[in-house]
């Protein structure tokens, strides 16, 4: 079976004014083939706004790897090397 | 154009500078904290665009000076009031805290940045290289007004040419484009045009405020002259305020109206009214109203509540008055609940429109506007996080039908729905909507002005889509109005 890939947007305040009330229809915007295997989810604040060496807002986390500035097309696309490295691994 | 963009961003991201540089500067633990913000607000152009960055326009000492102007009006200067170019920021800050105490706010509410202002080239049709000059020259056939001459390519004798778009239509190569100037073909009332140097200027007289050539133009130099500043030093001060919500700004956010509630008190308002309150008054007297000239027969009555429609009216189609309905707005009767149970308050409206600003300030019951941009940026700059907080519940005022207010059609159905509850009215009324001020909804406007398209009661709203695709919100209107339906399902009828 395909790996399982979790992304995490961030729901702060600062996220969702700049662009982040874009993401929260994220689960229903991915395309059907990523959609049964990846779990979507969010958190109230990532912490990521207060460090200036993070990026623009809004974050979002890919198994754990901050994607800075994330529309929903760079998270598709994001998600989809994520698969595209997984599915290599399992082949290995 | 989409809500969130770069022009957006930015203007967002400026807001925040600004309302950080007035909320006293808790974090470097200064008593003086004011002043300390006032000379970071000198410091924000250089905090975008530093050295190292790479520049927007020519370089970046130009986007610098724009940042400057931008947080000018951010400050609510109007940037065409300017007389020396060398005063600082900070002196600005200043002044706006200087003002906030003498509650000192006019218009006009927009400012067009002259720096900023991309002098984009005259709106016109415009052949490219793509003509092949074929054979069957649809273009010169369709033209009415014989303006195209071919010689190897298709060239349009602006003289003769009256921008009717035939050409464009007609050619089977599409080679022919239209130029667009976004703000001007946004505009309604045509009130922004250039001058001999091809930037824009407002004519007020003929203005409007409904905000549009604000949202459309892509170099984003069009901006609101802001009250944040004045809103920021009195919450720092000793003054009670109350703030009043357009039901359009609760929808802005995902979690719902007791988290909002809760935020506007830790920003420091002493209370909160959802203007959905007043909104269930206005629709109760807006039907009142419209059974009397039901049973008079007096024809037409169109909706009051949209500021930029109101003055449309007023403005451009004297017509059409008559049929406006008295009923005063939802903001109005908000603000009077809110002045008598907090009589020594000021009142902070909070709402996703220019135009309000206007109202308010003639209305001498609202001493503040507050967008939802603005509202963003000081909930970001008091680190306030709505999913966190703890809900305060609404007061028990307002229910579906005064909440439903900002999506077209909102009013329309609450009219009607106050309608059928009064005695020899239970069958209702017919109804229309002008679903956004745009050229296609002044035409109409129009045609009902002129009495060549009938209905008993008009709902018309400036915005295409309702206050909830506003011209200073925060999200896009597909989602305002998915979150504007989860409110409405959670309240009573």
């Amino acid at each position: 079976m395909d790996k399982r890939i979790r992304v995490t947007v961030c729901c702060g305040t600062a996220c969702y004014v700049l662009g982040g009330s874009d993401l929260l229809d994220l689960g229903e915007k991915l395309p059907p083939e990523l959609r049964s295997r990846v779990d979507v989810d969010g958190e109230p604040c990532l912490g990521l706004c207060k460090d200036s060496k993070a990026g623009a807002r809004p974050f979002v986390k890919i198994d754990g790897a901050v994607l800075q500035g994330a529309s929903i097309s760079s998270v598709i696309d994001a998600v989809r090397s994520r698969a595209e490295i997984l599915d290599r691994g399992a082949l290995a | 154009m989409n809500a969130n963009n770069d022009a957006s961003r930015l203007r967002r991201e400026l807001l925040e500078e600004v309302a950080r540089s007035f909320m006293c500067g808790s974090e470097e633990g200064s008593a003086d904290g004011s002043t300390k913000g006032r000379d970071g607000i000198d410091r924000v152009p250089f905090k975008l665009f530093p050295r190292a960055q790479k520049s927007v326009r020519c370089c970046i000492y130009r986007d610098r000076a724009i940042v400057r102007y931008r947080l000018l009006a951010q400050l609510g200067f109007a940037i065409e009031d300017e007389v020396d170019e060398s005063t600082p920021l900070s002196a600005y800050a200043a002044q706006a805290e200087e003002r906030a105490k003498s509650k000192a706010v006019s218009g006009p509410y927009l400012t067009v940045i002259d720096e900023a202002c991309n002098s984009c080239l005259r709106a016109r049709y415009m052949v490219t290289n793509l003509c092949q000059a074929c054979l069957a020259r649809p273009c010169m056939r369709n033209c009415p007004k014989q303006a195209i001459a071919i010689d190897r390519k298709a060239t349009i004798d602006e003289e003769k040419c009256v921008n009717c778009g035939l050409c464009m239509q007609a050619c089977p190569y599409h080679a022919i484009v239209k130029l667009s100037v976004p703000c001007e073909e946004a505009c309604p009332v045509d009130a922004i045009a250039k001058d001999d140097s091809g930037k824009e200027h407002i004519d007020y007289a003929k203005c409007v405020h409904c905000g549009k050539c604000m949202v459309e133009c892509p170099f984003g130099a069009i901006m609101e002259k802001s009250q944040m500043a004045d809103v920021l030093s009195n919450l720092a001060s000793a003054r009670s305020l109350v703030a009043i919500y357009a039901p359009a700004v609760a929808a802005q956010f995902s979690e719902g109206i007791p988290k909002i509630e809760a935020s506007l008190r830790a920003l420091g308002f002493a209370d909160a009214y959802e203007v959905a309150a007043g909104a269930e008054i206005t629709a109760q007297k807006e039907a009142e109203e419209l059974s009397l000239r039901l049973e008079k027969g007096s024809g037409l009555m169109t909706t009051s509540c949209c500021p930029a429609y109101y003055e449309t009216v007023r403005k451009h189609l004297p017509d059409l008055a008559a049929c406006v309905s008295s009923t005063r707005s939802p903001m109005y009767y908000t603000a009077k609940l809110a002045k008598t149970d907090h009589p020594d308050a000021l009142i902070v409206f909070i709402g996703p429109c220019v135009a309000k600003k206007k109202e308010a300030c003639e209305s001498g019951l609202v001493d503040y506007v507050l967008n939802a941009e603005e509202l963003g940026a000081m909930l970001v700059a008091a680190g306030i996080e709505l999913i966190s907080i703890q809900g305060i519940a609404p007061k028990a005022l307002a229910g579906k039908d005064g909440r439903g207010f900002p999506a077209s059609g909102g009013v329309a159905a609450a009219v009607r729905s106050k309608l059928t509850s009064l005695p020899g009215c239970e069958y209702g009324c017919a109804s229309e909507c002008v679903n956004g001020l745009d050229k296609k909804g002044m035409a109409r406007l129009k045609l009902f002005a002129a009495g060549k398209l009938k209905t008993d009661l008009l709902e018309v709203m400036a915005c295409e889509g309702g206050c909830i695709a506003g011209p200073a919100v925060l999200i896009n209107p597909k989602r305002a109005q998915a979150q504007l339906e989860s409110i409405l399902k959670a309240s009573h009828t």
